[in-house]
């Protein structure tokens, strides 16, 4: 999945080959859509791990990530009649993933207004004494750091690193070129070095 | 100190996280496989798709192309005025060969035929006037490109001045610009002086119009716009006796307007040209050119008594429906109340609408109780909701109007409650990086795209019976008062949106072509200082045949409209269920689950349901 990932990032989409993954999703969606159960539940199958290794990445939690896990999917077979193709559907998970997390992490102080969800319900970036050695605690700062950032980068980069999405993917999903993909991931692990940087100060 | 490169930053990223296991645990795939619904709602990519229809408008043609449409029609009219005008000079100059030919005895019989040559210059006689059918007058509407009314370019007369309660833009019949023109300035104007545009609609006087228009109609006919036609049209398929009634007025209607219509706007418009508004116009046109407001005849009798006008009359007794005072009724929880189309077919509504009441309704509900009615603005509820309508293409605003059965038409709205719909308007200002600019500074973020701009929303009273604007209390502008440039105007920065909700009744058996309301929006612009008008027709075969259907924006903001009315205690809203609020705000959190607004109509349901359940706790029903 790493090397994977970084491919995807690095890669030109236009030289992608095509992806057999999609053919098999919608003759899957088709299955689903006549009623066919156990389509759904191969459905579920093919993507549940990368939707739950998303979840524990941004979450940092096993537990929680398996019960935004849960939340997800029963949030995505309720909006499967807004799912418009226009992305893969596994991209189209992703994203509903995504937001069930954040909502998640708005629900202690329940729902503030955007402008003010960014500095109170996003978690300090910096450690604290006890996180300060280890390389768990180094992975927690990141994710941290990660989820301080602005959310279109927060996206791109959770998209592209831990929701293993090729940069095509991402940007058709969010409307805009493959570049102003790149464009947003550079100014993303930017704002990360330096973040990052100050912390080992 | 150390200093972390980018690319270790991505190695980070990149690597399995330290003390995750990244593989779920074993029983959750049995769960989630119990989760699957028992069925399961799917379009599949590709498919038609009922619930998007593609009902967005087209926006109205590029300030471009509008001007190069009118020019080459002034261009066309300048050709015929040059080829008329050299085979004039040509008559005289062998006129003058054939004078100096004769013998001076003849000299009288060449001035006569001098005279007669004066008298060619005279433009042609007008034509019969020309009867639209039926037909052509369902057509003519739904057909927002055709010239039909719009009025020329104000090649010949740039300024001319408009009847005092002549609305924004309506859209009367006119033909070519005479010298009526040069009778007056625009002081009377409406919405101001107009400067010389592309979008600008002059108006005729009528009464300055009747000194240049042998020989005027005795008495000068009340002229009716294209509109007041099909209206009339419309009632006379609903009740003969009615129509009986108003026979003259409607004839009157049909003559001046819908006739000149076709004579004023494509004969003296096109074909008459310029020829038409240099040498006096066309009499039949001049006169029918100016729109006045609608009178009703007293003899008309009242509308048939029915609960919803009682519902009205309960709502707000002391408000006619047309002639509330800004400062006073309106300013009360209970809501707008119906305006009959026929009393009062033009609405506005504010271009600011903030968030603020939402964060204070959340604040409540978050520690458990309802928010005080007054602390609800049903529009900012609205707007804070509103799914983000794109920018436009071209131009400086988008204009978007959707529609479809409302599902809360309350108990009030008796038999006659599947004739409610629910109408989202949506104004959009272009962003500043929608166009090509120089690099945006911290200041230019903001730039201002519109400067007095203002928005009018008209009926059609063929096709809309009544009408309520949802919010907007205290906000509204006094009818009398609409039409003055101090009042309400507002400037627009980019990227500004807003959205209005209209509920309204629909006359029985409408037909889809006919227009069920126009969305007009006038401003100075920014950019070239010029006032601009933009306009949006909205057909009755735009409405969503039903809920499902909709688009979900529109259904997004009646939702959040409804939770606000309920919550704000508005009568129209006094049968309202939280719960179905609830349970549709739940349904909508399925449909953006993966878009940007995603959170927010989560949020929606979240405190939607969190306000059913207070209520049901309070073991009160309806009112908060």
């Amino acid at each position: 999945m790493i090397a994977m990932t970084q491919m995807a990032a690095h890669v030109n989409p236009s030289s992608l080959p095509p992806d057999p993954g999609q053919a098999d999703e919608r003759a899957l969606l088709a299955a689903v859509a006549a009623g066919d159960r156990q389509a759904a539940e191969r459905l579920v199958g093919q993507t549940y791990r990368a939707v739950y290794a998303l979840l524990l990445r941004l979450s940092g939690d096993a537990d929680t990530a398996a019960d935004l896990t849960q939340e997800s999917y029963r949030r995505a077979w309720a909006g499967l009649s807004g799912f418009d193709g226009r992305a893969r559907f596994s991209t189209w998970l992703y994203r509903i993933a995504y937001t069930t997390f954040l909502n998640h992490l708005r629900r202690p102080r329940l729902f503030q207004s955007l402008d003010e969800r960014q500095e109170e319900t996003v978690p300090d970036p910096t450690p604290s004494a006890e996180e300060s050695v280890g390389s768990a605690a180094a992975g927690d700062r990141l994710r941290r750091a990660v989820l301080a950032l602005p959310d279109d980068l927060r996206f791109t980069v959770t998209a592209l690193y831990w929701g293993d999405l090729p940069v095509r993917e991402v940007a058709r999903h969010e409307g805009v070129t493959t570049v102003a993909i790149r464009k947003r991931l550079r100014r993303a692990l930017q704002m990360l070095a330096l973040t990052l940087g100050e912390e080992a100060r | 100190m150390s200093r972390i490169t980018e690319r270790e930053v991505a190695r980070r990223l990149a690597e399995p996280p330290q003390g995750l296991d990244l593989e779920p645990p074993a029983d959750l795939l049995a769960r989630l496989k119990a989760d699957i619904p028992e069925q399961i709602e799917i379009v599949l990519p590709g498919e038609a798709r009922p619930d998007r229809p593609e009902r967005a408008i087209p926006f109205p043609p590029h300030r471009a192309d509008v001007a190069w449409q009118q020019r080459r029609r002034w261009l066309m009219a300048a050709s015929v005025v040059l080829a008329l005008g050299a085979g004039l000079f040509a008559i005289r100059v062998r006129q003058a060969t054939w004078q100096a030919e004769e013998v001076p005895s003849e000299l009288s019989e060449s001035q006569k035929t001098a005279a007669g040559s004066s008298a060619a210059k005279a433009p042609p006689p007008p034509p019969p006037p020309i009867v639209q059918s039926e037909a052509d007058q369902s057509r003519a509407p739904g057909n927002a490109d055709v010239p039909l009314a719009r009025p020329a370019p104000q090649a010949v007369s740039p300024r001319v001045p408009a009847p005092q309660s002549a609305p924004l833009g309506r859209r009367a019949p006119q033909g070519r610009g005479s010298n009526a023109g040069e009778a007056g300035r625009a002081a009377e104007e409406p919405w101001g002086e107009l400067e010389e545009s592309i979008t600008v609609r002059p108006e005729l006087d009528s009464s300055s119009a009747a000194t240049t228009a042998p020989p005027p109609p005795p008495p000068p006919p009340p002229p009716a716009p294209r509109r007041e036609a099909l209206s009339a049209e419309a009632r006379r398929r609903q009740n003969k006796a009615r129509q009986e009634e108003r026979q003259g007025a409607a004839d009157r209607g049909v003559e001046s307007g819908v006739e000149s219509g076709v004579e004023g706007g494509v004969v003296g418009g096109v074909a008459g040209g310029v020829p038409g508004g240099v040498a006096g116009g066309s009499p039949g046109g001049v006169v029918a050119q100016a729109p006045q407001p609608v009178e009703i005849p007293e003899s008309i009798p009242e509308p048939e008594p029915g609960p919803l006008i009682e519902a009205t009359e309960a709502a707000d007794a002391a408000d006619t429906g047309l002639r509330r005072d800004a400062e006073g009724a309106s300013r009360a929880p209970g809501g707008h109340p119906f305006v009959d189309t026929e009393e009062d077919p033009v609405s506005t509504f504010g271009l600011e609408a903030g968030t603020a009441s939402w964060a204070e309704a959340r604040r409540f509900l978050d520690n458990g109780r309802l928010p005080p009615p007054e602390a609800v603005r049903v529009e900012e509820v609205v707007n804070y909701f509103s799914a983000g309508d794109r920018p436009p293409a071209r131009g400086d605003f988008a204009l978007r109007a959707e529609g479809a059965p409302t599902p809360f038409a309350g108990e009030e709205a008796g038999p006659a409650g599947d004739r409610y719909r629910i109408l989202r308007f949506g104004l959009r200002a272009r962003g500043v990086q929608d166009r090509h600019r120089k690099p945006a500074t911290s200041a230019g973020l903001r730039e201002t795209v519109a400067r007095d701009a203002r928005v009018q929303v008209e009926f059609n009273p063929a096709v809309v019976a009544r009408y309520r604007l949802l919010g907007h209390e205290g906000r509204d502008i006094a009818a009398a008062d609409r039409r003055r440039d101090d009042i309400a105007a507002g400037e627009v920065s980019s990227g500004h949106g807003v959205t209005a909700l209209y509920e309204v009744k629909l006359l029985p058996d409408v037909r889809p072509r006919e227009v069920l309301a126009t969305l007009r929006l006038r401003y100075r612009s920014a950019e070239t200082d010029k006032i601009v008008e933009v306009d949006r027709e909205m057909l009755v075969r735009d409405l969503a045949p039903d809920w499902q259907a909709a688009p979900p924006a529109l259904r997004l903001a009646a939702v959040a409209g409804e939770l606000a009315e309920i919550l704000r205690g508005s009568f129209w809203a006094k049968d309202g269920d939280l719960e179905e609020v609830a349970r549709r705000a739940r349904e909508l959190s399925g449909v953006f689950a993966d878009r940007p607004e995603g959170e927010r109509v989560a949020e929606l349901a979240h405190l939607a349901a969190r306000a059913a359940r207070i209520q049901r706790e309070r073991g009160s029903k309806g009112k908060p």
